[in-house]
């Protein structure tokens, strides 16, 4: 199923920032691993993902770095730094309190949610 | 939206809407790799439009290009720029009118000659606040050999020619306050490279140290090892050599008490040490310092708060009695000629320009290292010059943008890279590294 694409772009930062929580990623592997993480339902458009990943260097969220890799191509990997792991940890609880909160109301309310 | 067929065209289009042109080749680079990855994989799956399908992915390249045009745009520091040349005038004025009542001797300083020396100094401050450093980031090696080579060369030079020696030598003695600087690149092109990096980072700052001492500056090597050792700790904090940080710090404190003490033996007789705190128990047995330490404060006790010192402290007139007071001593005649209170705003007005700079820090971790040396630079200066006008004599330093007209040139090229880091911050993005550059990668 084709998700929201706003629900999408609302959680893109969460979802980059916790794509780099494992490991350094550049920007092509981001994209095929939201892919594939998400079932084929997250497909971020190159074009939007390069103005997030600046903007979240420029916040200090993530470094980048330029490395050849080992089919001798240099890529920009990007790294989390402590500033965005405290964010990302500040999004995935606000983001799950969100979640409970809407699948309590679709459930017909506080009493009868499974959380 | 038009059809873009290649790479290229795409490309192309994103380029029209940033109106940076600067910042193309940083942006479009990683654009572009990631379209070759794309069609790599396309072609790998045995399609034949494999570049179309990997353009197509990207998307609309005009929004693209929109919000990267949004996000990287120079950053003028108009107000820093404004500043330093405020205060190089200033300072240029103090200069001439300080020791115009010397003229005709040497200690004068002319207006002529300091006009020209202003007049490039704003030269060579736009020249470097205007300079792109990406070049000098993705071959910092290069950079690093072609400064220590200048030194060398100019040392040689000053040892074989048969006339004009001084000029070299002056000439070497201002290159090297570039060398701190030269050392935080150097220390950016070891990034990622573990231990041997560390290492090779560390052990770059040999030669430069040796350059710099060369020069008969020991004054220029402190701070290059104080700046030195300072870039390396910050390097260390922010985990460019992926090392143990424990250990690096162990390392570098191990390496510091052993040049400390190989300074204090070189330097640290107990009788020079005693000069600098009481100069006057050595006026006539220690040589210069205790002389300097001594007509300095002898001026400065006799000085106000505000206006001329009091006449007669010394058997002398205060320019013939105060050695080197048109050029390292500028500040202790500010003292005596004009106050205290002057001398307190020269030194806040500098001071309040390097906190300046530091507000603005730039993001970018290359940005960074290159902003602290030049604030590493100027915060040993002021410190050091300071001291040396309060009658704390060991070593010779000039105050920023006062001292020597040669000096404000150099002062004010090392203030406009300073300036240009922040102004191009956004697009300061380092060189290749690599394959073993970060072990996060997987």
């Amino acid at each position: 199923m084709e998700m929201d694409k706003s629900l999408i772009s609302r959680s893109m930062v969460m979802l980059v920032l916790k794509l780099l929580e494992d490991r350094d990623m550049y920007g092509y592997q981001m994209v095929n691993e939201l892919r594939r993480r998400s079932d084929d339902s997250f497909h971020l458009k190159a074009g939007s993902l390069y103005p997030l990943l600046y903007s979240l260097e420029e916040k200090g969220y993530v470094t980048s770095f330029e490395t050849v890799s080992d089919d001798n191509r240099a890529r920009r990997y990007y790294h989390l730094t402590k500033t965005g792991g405290k964010v990302l940890r500040e999004k995935e609880s606000a983001w799950e309190n969100y979640a409970n909160a809407v699948r309590r109301v679709l459930r017909g309310g506080a009493c009868c949610a499974e959380v | 939206m038009p059809k873009y067929e290649t790479i290229q065209d795409y490309l192309r289009a994103v380029e029209e809407q940033i109106r940076w042109k600067r910042a193309w080749p940083v942006l479009c680079r990683e654009l572009r790799q990631h379209m070759e990855d794309q069609r790599d994989d396309f072609a790998a799956q045995g399609f034949a439009d494999a570049e179309q399908m990997a353009v197509a992915e990207m998307g609309d390249p005009v929004p693209v290009g929109v919000e990267l045009d949004r996000l990287h745009r120079p950053k003028p520091q108009r107000g820093l720029l404004a500043m330093t040349v405020v205060l190089a005038l200033a300072g240029g004025f103090l200069r001439v009118w300080l020791t115009y009542s010397a003229r005709p001797s040497l200690d004068a300083f002319s207006q002529k000659k300091t006009v020209l020396a202003l007049v490039l100094g704003i030269v060579v401050l736009l020249g470097g606040y205007f300079l792109d450093l990406s070049p000098l980031l993705r071959r910092p090696k290069t950079v690093y050999t072609v400064a220590l080579a200048a030194g060398i060369f100019l040392y040689m030079l000053w040892l074989i020619s048969p006339v004009g020696k001084m000029q070299y030598f002056v000439l070497l003695r201002h290159i090297v306050q570039f060398y701190p600087v030269v050392y935080a690149l150097w220390l950016y092109g070891w990034r990622g490279k573990g231990w041997a990096g560390f290492l090779g980072a560390v052990a770059g700052g040999i030669p430069l140290t040796l350059v710099s001492l060369l020069g008969l500056s020991a004054g220029n090597a402190l701070i290059l090892l104080l700046s030195g050792f300072i870039l390396l700790l910050f390097a260390i904090w922010k985990d460019w050599f992926r090392v143990s940080k424990p250990a690096a710090i162990a390392f570098l404190a191990g390496l510091a008490v052993t040049l400390v003490s190989l300074i204090l033996l070189r330097y640290g007789s107990s009788q020079r040490i005693e000069a600098v705190f009481h100069p006057e128990k050595f006026m006539s047995t220690s040589g210069y310092l205790g002389y300097q330490g001594t007509t300095v404060r002898q001026a400065l006790a006799a000085s106000r708060w505000f206006g001329e010192g009091a006449a007669g402290f010394a058997p002398y007139p205060f320019e013939q009695y105060v050695p080197e007071w048109s050029r390292d001593f500028l500040l202790t005649t500010i003292v005596y000629k004009l106050g205290w209170l002057p001398f307190m705003l020269v030194v806040l007005a500098m001071t309040g320009l390097l906190v300046w700079v530091v507000c603005r820090w730039s993001r970018h971790q290359a940005g960074q290292m290159l902003v602290l040396s030049v604030v590493m630079i100027f915060s040993c200066r002021i410190v050091c010059s300071v001291a040396l006008n309060l009658g704390f004599v060991l070593f010779s330093f000039g105050f920023p943008l006062l001292t020597g007209n040669l000096q404000s040139i150099v002062d004010m090229g090392l203030l406009g890279l300073a300036l240009s880091v922040l102004r191009n911050g956004s697009i300061l993005r380092e060189s290749s590294m690599g394959p073993e550059a970060s072990p996060h990668i997987l």
